[in-house]
């Protein structure tokens, strides 16, 4: 019967399109919104950090402590034993050089890996930006270049460069025998992270080992898991299994800091917006006092009838829960719209300084956890808000609602 | 002689306005009986529509108690006062206070939907009452479609759908023209005597009030 009555009595048509109503709800939607691009912004943020860490390191990284690894079997049987949940092992290897073009010098982190394999890891070829069409080749070695470091040395795809190894002579301290290897820029790729885009150079691994004279040994592992959320359990179990002359990362310790930020960041600003929504109920309150003085009359009517106080008040809660799940609904749509916009314009104007927020662009990503809060705590807020207008209409005198016409 | 359906002992209502006490009614008694048609008759501000509000029990007395077949009322709880309401009490006012949204027939079926009574069922109940009232052809209607002797007997209708045990009106044919109000006075005698209703009518109007086989003259909150 409420039900009815509510739809019947309280919720027409006419009642959206008036304008106190329509700004209550355009507040409660703005409110939303800004509540789910904030939530989706960070989320993004953290993802789109994350995935440039896996695609360029992997889901764990593993390397001996001040050493090189000749052997490594043993201690990928010793993996594959603790973790079920390995998928593929790559072996690397990573020289601190210098490349040099046309005058300029940059010192860099060669990195050697397999290129047959790499794609098993690490998640390159969705990183390219510019690359050298397929059976084209330049002078030397290929290579693969951040964007950043390419632009310092002004070089492009096709372009060669040198790679330079400063050795000591073994005869005299002060003498310096620097090893050189030619190269040509294969590609040119945008690693997500700004730090990897300024340092990172990656090639064959043959030719890094030698470069750096070490036969067939590696500086470590780079590991893909099953599941990447699953990394910091697997990288425990390894390390304990191949003890403490190695170091294991997973993707969560790389910039560890910087993510429990971003995390604790979400849950304050979640609660900051949550204030703009809570101020916008105010708006739906005053809505649900006008309509509860509106039909003060038609209310003392039904209250003569035999309506219960309890069933005036779920009435007007009624009124203020479809008025914020109208809200909710287009605060959403509206902020998905806005999440949508951001995309797209950061594609046309950078708007983030990637030296100091370490990415120039990142996506959007709206969790379900997420948008399961903000509805939550919006209904929550909207029941709230529509109690005190509802118990005012239940406490209103029948007598002095029927003096008037 | 029929029993008490309805009384008051000593029943007064007072305000307080700026700190000064104002006896709207000062220590009313008033049996009514079961099928009797009573009126209350007063000058504008005499205490009329107060005292049918609380044989209504839509307020409470300041002091005093109000009974229905020995039962106190004042002590019962608001739910259950809308409850009696809907079951025991009809009421019809000076203005018609039909629910502009709902139809006719949705008024008219309102009481008994409130009640509990199932939505089809209320509204065959409501059409056999409007069918009656010579308004079947109105069920669909809006009140802003209705005259205002057609909405009176709607909101007449409205009041008769729980089959009440006791009518009140309110200057039931004062916001008509003589013709109309006539129409409705005549009305209320027919009803009361077709479903052998108790009437309690608040009126000034003497020729109105005159029809009643008992008067109550109200003058400065005492009968006189």
């Amino acid at each position: 019967m409420s039900l009815w009555l509510f739809r019947r009595f309280i919720f027409q048509k006419k009642i959206l399109t008036e304008p106190t109503t329509l700004f209550s709800l355009f507040g409660i939607a703005l409110g939303v919104a800004f509540l789910v691009v904030s939530m989706a912004g960070f989320s993004g943020f953290s993802n789109t950090l994350k995935r440039s860490i896996i695609d360029v390191s992997g889901d764990i990284v593993i390397y001996k402590r001040g050493g090189r690894i000749s052997n490594p079997e043993p201690l990928v049987q010793k993996m594959k034993s603790v973790s079920n949940q390995i998928e593929y092992i790559l072996p690397y290897v990573q020289l601190e050089t210098l490349i040099a073009n046309k005058g300029q010098l940059s010192a860099v982190f060669l990195q050697g890996v397999d290129s047959k394999n790499a794609d098993k890891v690490l998640n390159l070829k969705k990183r390219i930006v510019k690359e050298l069409p397929p059976g084209q080749e330049g002078i030397g070695q290929p290579a693969h270049l951040g964007t950043v470091v390419a632009k310092q040395l002004k070089l492009n795809v096709g372009d060669s460069f040198k790679g330079i190894l400063p050795r000591v002579s073994k005869t005299s301290a002060t003498q310096i025998n620097p090893k050189v290897e030619n190269f040509y820029v294969k590609s040119i790729m945008d690693f997500g992270k700004y730090e990897f885009n300024e340092r990172i150079v990656i090639t064959e691994k043959s030719t890094v080992q030698a470069l750096a004279g070490i036969d067939d040994q590696i500086n470590g592992f780079r590991l893909k898991l099953k599941s990447s959320d699953r990394a910091e359990i697997e990288a425990d179990k390894i390390q304990d299994a191949i003890g403490w002359d190695y170091v294991v990362r997973d993707w969560s310790k790389t910039n560890r800091s910087l993510f429990k930020a971003i995390q604790y960041e979400k849950r304050v600003l979640f609660f900051v917006m949550l204030i703009m929504v809570v101020a916008a109920f105010f708006n739906v309150s005053t809505t649900l006092f006008l309509g509860v003085l509106r039909k003060y009359a038609q209310v003392s009517v039904l209250r003569a009838l035999g309506l219960k106080k309890w069933q005036v008040i779920l009435l007007f809660c009624l009124n203020g829960f479809a008025l914020g799940v109208i809200g909710l609904t287009v605060g959403i749509a509206l902020g998905l719209l806005f999440c949508w916009g951001f995309e797209n314009l950061q594609k046309v104007y950078p708007i983030m300084p990637e030296e100091v927020y370490k990415l120039s662009t990142f996506m959007t990503d709206l969790k379900f956890m997420d948008i399961v809060w903000v509805i939550v705590a919006t209904l929550v807020i909207c029941f709230v808000s529509s109690l005190a207008p509802a118990f005012r209409g239940a406490n209103l005198s029948p007598v002095e609602g029927l003096k008037y016409e | 002689m029929s029993s008490v359906i309805l009384s008051t002992k000593c029943v007064t209502k007072a305000y307080d306005m700026n700190g000064s006490r104002l006896e709207v009614l000062k220590g009313i008694d008033l049996d009514i009986r079961q099928g009797e048609a009573v009126c209350i008759m007063g000058v504008s501000g005499a205490g009329k529509s107060t005292l049918l509000h609380i044989l209504g029990t839509l307020d409470q007395p300041t002091l005093g108690k109000v009974y229905y077949r020995g039962e106190d009322l004042t002590r019962k709880t608001d739910d259950q006062l809308a409850s009696f309401r809907n079951r025991k009490m009809g009421f019809v006012f000076q203005f018609h206070h039909l629910l502009p949204e709902l139809t006719a027939l949705e008024n008219v079926a309102l009481a008994a939907r409130i009640g509990g009574t199932s939505k089809v069922e209320a509204e065959k109940m409501a059409l056999e009452l409007l069918d009656q009232l010579g308004l079947k052809k109105r069920q669909s209607h809006y009140p802003s479609e209705l005259s205002g002797g057609e909405r009176q007997r709607v909101a007449i209708a409205r009041a008769l759908i729980q089959k009440p045990e006791i009518l009140f009106a309110d200057e039931p044919s004062g916001n008509l023209d003589s013709e109309n109000g006539k129409v409705i006075q005549d009305l209320f005698f027919e009803l009361k005597e077709k479903m052998g209703l108790t009437l309690v009518v608040v009126t000034h109007d003497q020729e109105f009030a005159n029809r009643f086989p008992k008067l109550y003259r109200l003058k400065n909150g005492v009968f006189i």
